[in-house]
C-alpha cells in the first residue's frame, strides 16, 4: 500500500510541487493583496490629506486677504477719518489729510503686501456708508462688484470671468457700519502656492471654479483642456478617482489620478492631478497582482499539462517504438514523400533492400528514380496519384518499380496524405507483387490456354454435332434425293413427252379449227364443238399451255438440281477421283465461272501465296469457293471488293476469301453451315450451299471458318491438309 | 575801562557778525560750510538730523559744493541768528536792532513768507504751501465749517468763531495770531511761551491752556493722524500761504543759486520725492501748488 502511494507519488511529483507552489504562492498573493489594499488606501488618505491641506493652504491665502482687508478696515488711518467725520470736521479742511492718510495706507499696503514678487492687491477702495467712493487707488479701472455680505461681514467675492478676487471687510465706527473696504486682487495668485508641474511632470495643482473655469497663476496660460476642466470641477470631493475615463488632452488623463478638494469657505476646488506611480510609488499595481494572482494557477495548469504532456510524451515514445519496430521490419516499404515533388524524404530499410539503395542514398530520390518510366508507369502517371493523394483520396494502385540497378518489379503502391511530424506528406506504402504478378501471367496463361481448350472442345463438340447432324440430314438427303430422283426423273422425262403431245393435240385442233372454218352449215354436233370453242378461248389457252410447260419444266429442273445438291451434299455421286491440284487453277475457273456475277460490283484483290499441290477433289473445292463467292458478292450491295489470299501454314495450306460487305448478324452466325438456312429472299437461295461447302471441306479433312462483323465484311478461311493419305 | 572794552568787544563781534552775516556765494563757497538755521518744527526739522528742510539745504550744499551745518535755532532768534540783528515790529514797522553773533547762512524751516519779513530778508521761490487753521478740542462744541468755494466766507465764518473763547498762538511763528489780524480785536489770545517748538502747541491745546489754537496745514497733517479723535479742525484762519528759505539781503547770489537749485531738484522728481516722505498728503490740501501731481 505504501509502495504504490510512494510509486504513484514519484510519478505525478510534478503536479504535487506544482500545487505546493500555488498554495505558496496563493499565500503570498493574499498577502500581497492584503498590503497592497493597505498601502493603496493609505496612498489614497494620504493623498486626499495633502489635496486638502493644499486647498487649506489656499483657503488660508483667502483668509490672509480676508484678514489683511480686515486690517485695513481697522487701520487707525481710516478709524481717525470717521473720528474726525464724526467730529464734523469738513472734507476740505481736515478730512481731506485723513482721506489721503488713508490713501497712503492703502497705497504702502498694496506695495508691500505682494506674492513671489506679484501684487496681492491690485486696487483697494474704501466706500463710506452709502457706499460713496472715499479712497480708490485705481479710480480709473471702473466699479466692481462687492461681495453681497460686504456690510455684514468680511467677505470674499470671486470672479473667474474677470479672474479676479473682490475682499471686502466693514468699518465699524462706534458699533455702526460706517464704510467699506475692500480690496481687488488677481484670482489667479491663489494659483501662485500651487504646483504647476514637477519636474517629472507627473504632479499638478489645479484651481477651478465651480463653473468649470481653470485659474492659473497670473501671466500663466491655461494648462489643461476646457471640457477636461469642466469634468474635474464635477468630481466628487476628497476622492481619488481614475483619471482615464475623463475627457481631454492632458498627460495625466491616461494613467493618473484625480482628487479634487473644496476650498473651504469658497466656492473654488483645487485639483490635484497625479500620476499614478507618483501616488503608490513602489506599491505593486493591481493589476499586476490580479495578473499574478493568475500565474500559480497557471502554473498549476502548466503542471497538469506538462504531466499530461509527459504522459503523451512517453506514450508516443511507446507507440513511436512500436511503429518504429513495425517501420523497420515490416516486408513491405514504407515511403514518405514530399508533398510538392514527390522527392524521398525517408524510407524504412525494406524499401532500401526492396530497391537496392543505401540507407544514405535513399533521401532525395525522385518519383523517376524508382520508378520503372515506361508508359503508364511514368512520373505523369505518377504525379497524378500524387495529386489525388494529396487531395484527399487515398490511392490504391499496381506500379512497375525499378530498382537501383535497373531491374523493374511490380509493386502495389498505397498512397495515402498523411501529417507527419506536423508537415504534410505523402506515405507510401509499396508491396512487392513481383511473384503474384509471375503466377498471375501463368494462371492467365493457363486460363488462355484451357479456354483455347474449350474453345477446341466446343468446336470439337460443334464439329461433332454439326458431322453427325450432316450425317442424318445426309443420310436423309440421300434417301430423299433417291426417292425423289425417280419421281422426278420421270416426271422430268414425261413432260417432255406430255409437251410433244400437247403441242400435237393443238396443232390438231388447230386444224380443226381450219376445218371447221370451212363448213358453211355445221350440224348440231358442230355446233356444240364451235360453242365450247367459243368458251375455251384456245388462243389464250395455245399460248397458256406453253408458258405453263415452260413453268413446270423450269420447276422440274429446280428440283433435279436440288435432288443433285442433296445427292452431292450426302456423297451419293462419288464418282471424282481424288488428285494433287493446282488450288490457284481451281480458285481461277471458278473465277471464270462466276464473273458474270461479279463484274458489276466486285473488285478482285489476289494475295496468293505459294501453295503446293494439295490432294483434293477439285470440283468439289470448286463448288465450295463459287458458294463463298456468290455469297461475298451477294453480301456486297453497292459496290466493294473481294480479297483471296493464300498461304500455308505447316501442313496445311489455307485459302481466305473476304469481303467489305454487310456482314453477317451474330444470331446467324453459328447457323450459316446448317441445311436450308439462309437469308435471302425466297426462291433466291437453298440454303444447301454452305451446308454442302462445310461437307466437302470436312470430306478433305479441313476445316471452315468464318469471322464476320456486320457493316464491316466477312472472312472465310479454308483450312486443307497437303495430303489425304497421312489422315486417311 | 571794563565798560570801554565791554563796547568795543561788542561792536568789534557786531562787525564780524555783519560781515559773516553778509556772506554771499563766493564767502561760502570760499569758506566751504555752508550754515543751516532750522527751528524743530514739524517735519520740516525734525530735530533728530533730517527734515524736508535739512535734506532741501544738504542738497543746497552739494549743489554749491560746500560743506553742511545744521544750527538749531527758534522762532524767536532765527532772524537774529540770520542777520546778527534782533527784530523789532511796531504796527506795521519792522527794525532791525541790536548786534548779535550771526549763527547761519540761510534759514529753511517751514518758515511762511511774510510780508513784514520780506522787508528784512530776501525769500527763495516758495517751497512749500501752508495755511493756519483754527482748531479745538475734539470735545469742544463748537461746529466746524462746511466749507465752501470761498475761502474768504470760510476764513470770516471761522474767524467768527472764536469770539471770546481763548486762542493759544505762538508769536513772531507762522502762528503768531498778529499775524491774520486777530491781536487788537479783543480776542482771548494767550502766547505760548513754554517753548518756542511748535510741536508742543497741541498737547498744550488739550491741556486746556486755552479753547482754540491756531497750526498751519503741515502741522495739522500729522497732528490730525496724532490726536485723532483729541482735536478737531474748524476751519481756515488764513489765505493759502507759502513757505520758503529765507536769505540775508546781502545774498542775492546765494538766494538766486538756491533758486537755481530749486528748479532743478524740481524739475528731476527729487524734489517730490522729499515733499512725499515729509509730508504725504499735502498735495490733497495743494493742488494748485504742486503742478506736478502724481
Amino acid at each position: 500500500m505504501k509502495v504504490g502511494f510512494l510509486r504513484q507519488f514519484s510519478s505525478q511529483w510534478p503536479l504535487a510541487v506544482a500545487a505546493a507552489f500555488c498554495v505558496y504562492s496563493l499565500v503570498l498573493l493574499i498577502n500581497a493583496f492584503q498590503s497592497q489594499a493597505q498601502l493603496r488606501t493609505e496612498a489614497d488618505m494620504r493623498i486626499v490629506a495633502d489635496s486638502k491641506r493644499r486647498a487649506a493652504a489656499v483657503a488660508d491665502l483667502i483668509a490672509e486677504r480676508r484678514n489683511g482687508t480686515v486690517d485695513l478696515a481697522e487701520a487707525h488711518e481710516v478709524a481717525n477719518y470717521f473720528i474726525n467725520k464724526a467730529l464734523g470736521m469738513s472734507l476740505r479742511y481736515g478730512l481731506n489729510a485723513n482721506l489721503y492718510a488713508i490713501e497712503e495706507r492703502f497705497r504702502n499696503q498694496l506695495a508691500r503686501a505682494n506674492l513671489r514678487g506679484e501684487r496681492i492687491y491690485n486696487r483697494v477702495v474704501l466706500y463710506d456708508e452709502a457706499r460713496r467712493v472715499l479712497v480708490d487707488l485705481a479710480p480709473d479701472k471702473g466699479e466692481f462688484a462687492l461681495p453681497v455680505d460686504a456690510g455684514i461681514k468680511p467677505a470674499v467675492l470671486f470672479d473667474p470671468d474677470l479672474r479676479r478676487i473682490v475682499v471686502s471687510a466693514p468699518v465699524m465706527f462706534k458699533g455702526a457700519f460706517s464704510g467699506i473696504v475692500a480690496t481687488v486682487g488677481e484670482l489667479g495668485q491663489l494659483s501662485r502656492d500651487l504646483i504647476p508641474s514637477d519636474a517629472t511632470g507627473s504632479y499638478m495643482e489645479v484651481l477651478v471654479s465651480a463653473t468649470g473655469r481653470e485659474l492659473p497663476a497670473y501671466g500663466t496660460p491655461a494648462r489643461i483642456s476646457e471640457n477636461l476642466v469642466q469634468a474635474l470641477a464635477e468630481l466628487p470631493a476628497n476622492q481619488p478617482t481614475p483619471t482615464g475615463n475623463l475627457p481631454g488632452g492632458n498627460s495625466f488623463v491616461d494613467t493618473g489620478l484625480a482628487v479634487r478638494s473644496q476650498i473651504p469657505g469658497s466656492d473654488l476646488s483645487l485639483v490635484t492631478l497625479l500620476a499614478e506611480e507618483t501616488v503608490y510609488g513602489q506599491v505593486t499595481s493591481r493589476l499586476f497582482l490580479y495578473s499574478a494572482s493568475v500565474i500559480p494557477l497557471i502554473m498549476l495548469v502548466a503542471a497538469f499539462m506538462f504531466e499530461r504532456v509527459r504522459r503523451v510524451e512517453m506514450a508516443l515514445a511507446r507507440s513511436e517504438q512500436r511503429f518504429r519496430t513495425i517501420f523497420n521490419n515490416i516486408r513491405d516499404a514504407i515511403i514518405i514523400l514530399h508533398m510538392d515533388d514527390g522527392a524521398v524524404l525517408e524510407a524504412n530499410p525494406r524499401m532500401l533492400s526492396m530497391f537496392g539503395y543505401g540507407s544514405s542514398e535513399v533521401a532525395g530520390l525522385t518519383p523517376a528514380d524508382i520508378s520503372e518510366n515506361l508508359s503508364p508507369y511514368d512520373p505523369p502517371a505518377w504525379s497524378a496519384r500524387m495529386t489525388a493523394a494529396a487531395g484527399g483520396e487515398p490511392q490504391f494502385f499496381p506500379w512497375r518499380a525499378r530498382r537501383k540497378n535497373g531491374e523493374a518489379f511490380w509493386v502495389e503502391i498505397s498512397m495515402l496524405r498523411a501529417s507527419i511530424d506536423g508537415r504534410e506528406r505523402l506515405l507510401a506504402v509499396a508491396h512487392d507483387i513481383t511473384q503474384r504478378k509471375s503466377q498471375e501471367q501463368e494462371l492467365l496463361a493457363a486460363l488462355e490456354y484451357q479456354r483455347q481448350l474449350n474453345t477446341r472442345l466446343e468446336d470439337t463438340q460443334n464439329q461433332l454435332l454439326q458431322s453427325e447432324k450432316m450425317a442424318s440430314i445426309g443420310q436423309l438427303a440421300a434417301g430423299v434425293a433417291h426417292e425423289i430422283n425417280n419421281p422426278v426423273g420421270y416426271v422430268h422425262s414425261n413432260m417432255n413427252t406430255l409437251q410433244s403431245y400437247v403441242g400435237g393435240f393443238l396443232e390438231l385442233l388447230e386444224a380443226y379449227g381450219e376445218a371447221d372454218a370451212t363448213i358453211a352449215e355445221p350440224n348440231a354436233a358442230m355446233e356444240r364443238a364451235r360453242a365450247k370453242r367459243s368458251k375455251m378461248d384456245m388462243a389464250f389457252l395455245k399460248e397458256d399451255v406453253a408458258s405453263l410447260f415452260a413453268e413446270t419444266r423450269q420447276g422440274i429442273e429446280r428440283v433435279i438440281k436440288i435432288v443433285k445438291d442433296l445427292k452431292d451434299f450426302s456423297h451419293v455421286d462419288n464418282e471424282e477421283k481424288w488428285a494433287r491440284e493446282d488450288l490457284h487453277k481451281g480458285l481461277e475457273s471458278t473465277l471464270n465461272v462466276i464473273w458474270n456475277e461479279l463484274k458489276y460490283k466486285c473488285e478482285i484483290k489476289k494475295e496468293y501465296g505459294d501453295l503446293p499441290l494439295v490432294e483434293c477433289l477439285i470440283f468439289q473445292l470448286n463448288q465450295v469457293f463459287m458458294n463463298i463467292l456468290v455469297n461475298a458478292s451477294h453480301a456486297i450491295e453497292n459496290k466493294g471488293t473481294i480479297t483471296i489470299r493464300t498461304g500455308t501454314k505447316g501442313d496445311q495450306v489455307w485459302i481466305e476469301i473476304a469481303d467489305n460487305g454487310k456482314g453477317i448478324a451474330a444470331e446467324n452466325l453459328k447457323r450459316i453451315f446448317d441445311p436450308f438456312f439462309t437469308t435471302k429472299p425466297v426462291g433466291q437461295g437453298t440454303g444447301l450451299g454452305l451446308s454442302v461447302s462445310y461437307s466437302i471441306i470436312k470430306k478433305h479433312h479441313g476445316s471452315i471458318d468464318v469471322e464476320s462483323q456486320e457493316g464491316k465484311g466477312t472472312t472465310f478461311r479454308v483450312n486443307l491438309p497437303v495430303t489425304q493419305s497421312a489422315i486417311e | 575801562m571794563n565798560m570801554l572794552f565791554r563796547s568795543f568787544s561788542a561792536v568789534l563781534l557786531a562787525c564780524l557778525a555783519i560781515q559773516v552775516a553778509a556772506a554771499d556765494l563766493k564767502d561760502i563757497q570760499a569758506r566751504g560750510e555752508i550754515r543751516h538755521l532750522g527751528i524743530r518744527y514739524a517735519n520740516f526739522v525734525t530735530g533728530e538730523g533730517d527734515g524736508f528742510d535739512v535734506e532741501l539745504v544738504q542738497g543746497f550744499a552739494r549743489h554749491i559744493g560746500v560743506k553742511y551745518r545744521l544750527v538749531y535755532s527758534d522762532f524767536y532768534s532765527v532772524i537774529r541768528d540770520l542777520l546778527g540783528k534782533d527784530v523789532a515790529r511796531k504796527g506795521g514797522e519792522v527794525s532791525l536792532e541790536g548786534n548779535f553773533p550771526v549763527k547761519g547762512d540761510i534759514i529753511a524751516t517751514g518758515f511762511t513768507i511774510l510780508p513784514w519779513r520780506e522787508k528784512i530778508l530776501l525769500y527763495s521761490a516758495p517751497t512749500f504751501p501752508s495755511q493756519v487753521l483754527l482748531v479745538a478740542r475734539a470735545n469742544s462744541k463748537l461746529i466746524p465749517i462746511k466749507g465752501s468755494a470761498n475761502l474768504a466766507n470760510d476764513i470770516a465764518e471761522t474767524k467768527a468763531m472764536i469770539g471770546k473763547r481763548s486762542l493759544l498762538g505762538m508769536e513772531r511763528t507762522c502762528i503768531d495770531p498778529a499775524n491774520y489780524d486777530l491781536k487788537g480785536r479783543g480776542l482771548d489770545l494767550r502766547s505760548y511761551t513754554k517753548s518756542s517748538n511748535l510741536n508742543e502747541i497741541v498737547p498744550a491745546l488739550l491741556n486746556e491752556e486755552a479753547e482754540l489754537t491756531l497750526l498751519d496745514v503741515p502741522d495739522v497733517i500729522l497732528d490730525l493722524q496724532k490726536w485723532a479723535g483729541r482735536i478737531k479742525i474748524l476751519g481756515p484762519i488764513s489765505e493759502t500761504q507759502n513757505l520758503a528759505a529765507a536769505f540775508p539781503q546781502a545774498s542775492p547770489e546765494l538766494r538766486d543759486a538756491f533758486n537755481v537749485y530749486l528748479r532743478m531738484i524740481k524739475a528731476d522728481g527729487s524734489y517730490d520725492k522729499l515733499v512725499d516722505k515729509y509730508y504725504p498728503g499735502i498735495r490733497q490740501y495743494f493742488p494748485e501748488f504742486f503742478t506736478k501731481k502724481r
